[in-house]
């Protein structure tokens, strides 16, 4: 089949050449795989699908996905959030983070571990809805700053991302210095 | 009923073997029985309900929690049927739980939570519970008589110190002689109020640890059978298996106290046999000539 070829025209006398503009094709955010506890990714050959959803490595936890910008590494403190704002994982940093083990925590609500740092009632709200709305999966990632529940004068970052596979939300704390 | 050993139970997770043993002693999930050999064998019921829950999970222990669910819809079962005093459905719910479990894992997981909650929700005097008492030591009691009972080399004393059939203790005692009927050491059940004859009892079993179970029977009663059975078969250890076991009393006799749990008390009376038997059977050795003990401590129990 022959290419498309516009019809020749006739240069117009006296008028600058118009520049080519590039424009890249719109690409879906990549995708990075890490586990749920010690947030390292699978070691699997390329184009291999793993074969275990438990991590290799620990095998304390369950292998989950999140956009490569805000998927953890295993430096980073990090909790998922299902849909009922019950923790659902806690990584091994974040148990030490928040002083809690995992068994203990899974199933409980997020308010019993974090708060929204800044007490007006709209941050607030804008905490717990930004997790929720994460947790659907539909959220650009969003950084709030969030205090653990017992206790002031702490404050963290939490980047407020969604993960999976089912969908949840994947809270990435950071200390502020 | 299906097992699976711990390679097979990790190849169908599609884990390593020292994983699903991690997963054991950090979620205490999935839960073994012991063969005679003393290796794991794993429930195929517990096994799949895992892997599903895995599928579709966020984390192990979120994973496990959603099989445990599963386990609890049982429970949930058999408590409706009690509490409707309908004896058929219950049975039918144990049924449905022994094709998923071992007759352990039945009991320990379905059985006796439901009786604990029927007590708690009616009083343990209440009418339901008294039905479902009965009804549960009947079922126990059929169970045992169904038992295949292993070659045993160790057997125990069961000191019965309940009250009567009703009596929330006795449901636990007849579950911990299931347990250890069919999976060692050999028990003998008998109650603390009966004393005589006692020699013949014991030197037909030979027993290698004496187990008081129940809080009704005083300790004066208790600690006169005791004495009993240690002089007819020599300085037993002795273990208390619901028994008061925040009581003072206890501390000065080196009584072993029990889990609550009937398949951990069975455990732990292996092993504590286990590490009795030389030193026990060198000091029944040289206890047998004399023929006279030293008294049991009336607070020995």
């Amino acid at each position: 089949m022959r290419p498309y070829e516009p019809a020749n025209r006739e240069p117009v006398v006296g008028a600058a050449p118009r520049a080519l503009r590039l424009i890249q094709p719109s690409e879906p955010a990549l995708l990075k795989q890490f586990c749920g506890h010690c947030a390292r990714s699978p070691e699997i050959e390329p184009g291999r699908e793993p074969a275990s959803r438990v991590c290799a490595h620990c095998g304390l936890g369950l292998m989950l996905e999140a956009s490569t910008d805000v998927a953890p590494t295993p430096e980073d403190p990090f909790i998922v959030i299902d849909q009922a704002m019950s923790l659902s994982a806690v990584s091994r940093k974040a148990e030490k983070f928040l002083g809690v083990r995992e068994p203990a925590a899974v199933g409980r609500h997020l308010k019993e571990f974090l708060v929204p740092a800044d007490t007006d009632i709209p941050a607030a709200q804008s905490f717990f809805a930004l997790v929720m709305l994460a947790a659907a999966g539909g959220s650009e990632p969003r950084t709030v700053a969030v205090r653990p529940a017992d206790l002031f004068g702490v404050r963290y970052w939490a980047r407020v991302a969604t993960c999976g596979p089912s969908n949840a939300a994947l809270l990435l704390l950071v200390t502020m210095d | 009923m299906r097992t699976l050993k711990t390679s097979e139970a990790a190849a169908f997770l599609n884990v390593s073997a020292n994983t699903l043993r991690s997963w054991e002693r950090r979620f205490g999930y999935p839960r073994p029985m012991r063969s005679p050999g003393q290796h794991r064998l794993y429930t195929y019921g517990d096994i799949t309900a895992l892997r599903d829950a895995l599928l579709a999970g966020l984390s192990i222990s979120s994973a496990i929690g959603v099989a445990q669910e599963g386990l609890r819809s049982g429970m949930n079962a058999l408590l409706g049927a009690l509490a409707a005093f309908d004896a058929p459905a219950a049975d039918e719910v144990m049924e449905s739980t022994l094709a998923l479990r071992s007759v352990e894992r039945s009991v320990e997981d379905v059985l006796l939570p439901a009786m604990d909650q029927i007590s708690e929700r009616h009083g343990a005097d209440s009418a339901p519970a008294a039905f479902a008492a009965r009804w549960a030591g009947d079922w126990l009691r059929r169970a045992l008589r169904l038992a295949y009972a292993p070659e045993q080399k160790a057997s125990i004393v069961i000191g019965d110190a309940s009250r009567d059939e009703f009596d929330p203790d006795a449901v636990y005692i007849r579950a911990l002689e299931l347990v250890c009927e069919r999976s060692g050491p050999g028990p003998l059940c008998l109650p603390v109020r009966g004393i005589g004859s006692m020699t013949q009892a014991i030197s037909a079993t030979s027993p290698s640890a004496i187990v008081i179970a129940g809080r009704h029977a005083s300790d004066d009663q208790v600690a006169r059978w005791a004495y009993t059975v240690r002089s007819a078969a020599g300085p037993l250890p002795v273990a208390l298996f619901r028994r008061r076991p925040d009581s003072e009393r206890l501390h000065p006799t080196g009584a072993r106290v029990l889990s609550q749990s009937p398949l951990a008390a069975q455990q732990q009376l292996i092993e504590t046999i286990a590490a009795e038997r030389p030193s026990g059977q060198a000091a029944r050795a040289r206890a047998a000539p004399r023929r006279r003990l030293a008294p049991v401590r009336r607070a020995a129990v």
